[in-house]
């Protein structure tokens, strides 16, 4: 697995409609040019009011992914073996999850 | 490069013909007076012409009508104008060459008057590529990578098989003429279901 050395790659994600608007949420997955297996993948994640959510559980790629003030991370491998994973979710302690879609940015 | 070898490049799905059909073909007809005002009121992208282009061509064997008549560069120009004039959100999927003859040019504007919304239906159009799109990650989320790295990024087969570690390039354009096909076809149905 190889990103290509002239171009960032961005996956942008955002969750169902929800009632309250700080249920929303919006995620960013970042490949920096040239990244490679072992590279760390940004993963950016906020409010439907832009504010970074600041303590939950990403569920993408077949992972449970540890969000803290916004960002979390996972490695390019981990991303290519959970690739075929279609649950996307934000996880907030004691809320009800939130899913979530791709989109184009 | 003459046309007999753009046009047996592109047939094979090569990379450099490919690029070519871009910078010839797609990217300076999606800026053109002709067709950028279409393009803007149907919510089409170059990428979209691009995907669409690679799904006739590759995907329905359409190169193959090209009989050697007028330059490569023209026939896929022309191409390209009767899907952007047939990008009506209500006749997805019609797609002629004939409709794009240049003596037709302009026909089918003159004189039109508005008999609908046209930003409740370029929302449409939005909501329901998103809805399909949703769709088609649910199908299999690989699709969706592959989707967007060809059509927003502007990768080649061979790039997006290293990025996604696909078994081959010619794997990568099967899956991504399978996600094309899954999104005309979804817009098929909510046609139908529309009517």
């Amino acid at each position: 697995m190889k990103a290509p050395s002239d171009k960032k790659i961005v996956f942008f994600f955002h969750s169902h409609p929800t009632k309250d608007i700080k249920m929303q949420w919006r995620a960013e997955v970042t490949f920096p040019p040239g990244a490679t297996a072992n590279t760390t993948l940004g993963i950016s994640v906020v409010d439907g009011e832009d504010e970074p959510v600041k303590d939950a559980v990403f569920e993408f790629a077949g992972k449970e992914l540890q969000v803290k003030d916004g960002a979390a991370s996972m490695t390019f491998a981990e991303f290519i073996a959970g690739k075929h994973s279609v649950p996307l979710w934000l996880h907030r302690k004691g809320k009800k999850p939130v899913p979530g879609v791709p989109t184009f940015g | 490069m003459d046309d007999k070898t753009w046009w047996q490049l592109v047939r094979d799905g090569k990379d450099e013909g490919w690029k070519l059909v871009w910078e010839r073909v797609v990217e300076p007809e999606s800026k053109s007076m002709r067709s950028a005002e279409m393009m803007e009121r149907f919510s089409l992208t170059a990428g979209d012409l691009m995907g669409m282009l690679f799904d006739e061509m590759i995907g329905k064997h359409k190169i193959d009508l090209y009989r050697g008549e007028g330059s490569f560069e023209g026939w896929l120009k022309r191409y390209v104008r009767g899907y952007v004039l047939n990008a009506d959100p209500n006749k997805h999927g019609e797609i002629s060459i004939e409709g794009a003859h240049p003596d037709a040019e302009g026909e089918g504007e003159a004189m039109a008057l508005p008999t609908q919304d046209k930003e409740t239906i370029r929302l449409e159009v939005w909501r329901m590529t998103l809805y399909f799109f949703r769709l088609l990650w649910n199908e299999d989320p690989e699709r969706c990578y592959i989707h967007l790295l060809k059509t927003r990024y502007f990768m080649s087969s061979e790039e997006i098989k290293d990025f996604l570690d696909v078994s081959s390039a010619a794997n990568v354009d099967q899956i991504f003429s399978r996600s094309i096909k899954f999104m005309r076809e979804s817009w098929r149905k909510w046609d139908r279901v529309k009517k």
